[in-house]
């Protein structure tokens, strides 16, 4: 099927050094370049106007709602930026994937050398690359960046990673090895090892939660494109934009809950 | 790390991306949310003072009509004094003026009266004298002449005539009978 072009990975544009350059690692850094267009865009009138008020709208919800959660403002406004930055980021990446031209403008290539090599080598020789049946092969320019795991598994160490350095900040680190290592009786032991466990599912959970959907919508949109380019896509399109607000909701939000608990003394 | 690979995850790009997370939560923090939450606290409090001005000069307004109000109470019970005072002073001073002139006049006429009476007096004793000297000359002439009875007549009717000459003299003189 000539034009219907799905991969897992992000594709390799070029490369410096031994670091690869992808489109989804593009895409990245186009959307802090916007976030950094907003910043010199809005004005901090103490009479907001135009755009102030969408970001005001927008940070002063989440500082409400975070304080909200913690029951103090001294406390909300630690986690803040974090929480606030993560829905922003993945919301961003999010849209920015459903741009027209994203995933659809690039250029054909000979098959990359890099990772057939690399692929060759880790595989014994044998490989399963899909476009190893082609002799050229199609490299978008830009790919959303939440459909690419390298994003999303980054934003899920983040997550966790801050997640425990709250923790160890709010319950000292006695206090932090006690939400793991529990002596009391041999149900709280397996409890203790169970929360250990967690942890380590909440990096999987989040990345592939995140990373499944942005990439299914957007395997979606690819094959409505090439079903019929017309009217189709459309309604596709439009549940997109409501898939990418709720995984960067979801996202954040079980961010700042995580916090919340991993903060929060047990109760005996 | 083979089922990594496929899956795209490369450990050069994974920390890139958390480098520029970690570098987008630095920008975004250090330029946008530090700002725009300083400006939240910046703009309760000036609304709060906003609010407590607007009171205290909503207040001082009151206070000022309330004064305003007071002065021209004052000034109008002011200015009915002050026309009650010249009503008064004026009244008073009509009644003297009035008293005055009738003081003045009621002098006059007794002064005039008392001329008059005076004048009059003078007259009568002249009219007196005139007609005793007279009575005494006519006397003087019955006892010389013996008299008849026309004669004596004619002698009367002349003393009169000579009595009313003499009150007609008196009254173009000027003073009345």
């Amino acid at each position: 099927m000539k034009g219907l072009h799905i991969s897992i990975a992000a594709e390799e544009l070029f490369r410096i050094g031994s670091f690869p350059v992808t489109n989804s690692l593009l895409v990245t850094y186009l959307v802090i370049l916007f976030f950094i267009l907003v910043i010199f865009l809005v004005k901090r009138n103490i009479i907001p106007r135009g755009i102030q008020n969408v970001v005001e709208y927008i940070l002063e919800y989440f500082y409400n709602l975070i304080c909200d959660v913690f029951g103090s403002e001294e406390k909300g406004k630690k986690f803040f930026p974090l929480i606030v930055t993560i829905f922003l980021f993945v919301l961003s990446i999010n849209w920015f994937g459903l741009l027209p031209g994203v995933g659809t403008i690039g250029f054909y290539r000979e098959k990359p050398v890099h990772i057939e090599q690399i692929e060759h080598k880790e595989s014994g020789g044998e490989s399963h690359h899909q476009e190893q049946k082609g002799h050229k092969e199609f490299i978008p320019l830009l790919r959303g960046a939440s459909a690419d795991l390298n994003t999303t598994l980054a934003l899920a160490l983040i997550s966790v990673i801050f997640t425990q350095i709250y923790s160890i900040q709010a319950l000292g680190f006695k206090g932090f090895l006690k939400r793991f290592i529990k002596l009391k009786n041999p149900i709280m032991f397996f409890v203790g090892i169970l929360e250990l466990i967690a942890e380590i599912a909440k990096i999987i959970s989040f990345s592939f939660r995140l990373f499944g959907n942005i990439f299914a919508g957007e395997v979606l949109l690819t094959v409505m494109l090439v079903l019929l380019p017309i009217l189709i896509p459309a309604p596709f399109l439009a549940l997109e934009i409501f898939v990418g607000v709720i995984q960067a909701i979801i996202f954040s939000f079980l961010t700042l809950f995580f916090i919340k608990i991993a903060t929060t003394e047990e109760e005996h | 790390m083979e089922a990594l690979n496929k899956l795209g995850i490369n450990p050069w790009l994974l920390g890139a991306q958390i480098i520029n997370f970690l570098i987008l939560l630095w920008i975004l923090n250090r330029f946008l949310y530090k700002p725009i939450l300083k400006l939240f606290r910046d703009r309760s409090s000036k609304i709060e003072e906003g609010i407590k001005t607007a009171e205290t000069l909503k207040k001082q307004a009151a206070e000022a009509e309330e004064k305003h109000r007071q002065l021209i109470e004052e000034a109008k019970k002011e200015a009915h004094r002050i026309i009650e005072q010249a009503t008064k002073l004026g009244d008073e001073e009509k009644k003297k003026i009035i008293a005055l002139a009738n003081e003045e006049a009621r002098k006059i006429v007794e002064k005039t009266m008392q001329e008059i009476t005076a004048e009059k007096q003078n007259i009568m004793n002249e009219i007196k004298k005139e007609v005793g000297e007279m009575v005494v000359a006519l006397s003087a002439e019955l006892i010389k002449k013996k008299l008849d009875e026309k004669s004596q007549r004619e002698l009367i009717g002349e003393a009169i005539k000579e009595v009313e000459k003499e009150l007609e003299k008196a009254s173009a003189r000027g003073y009345p009978a």
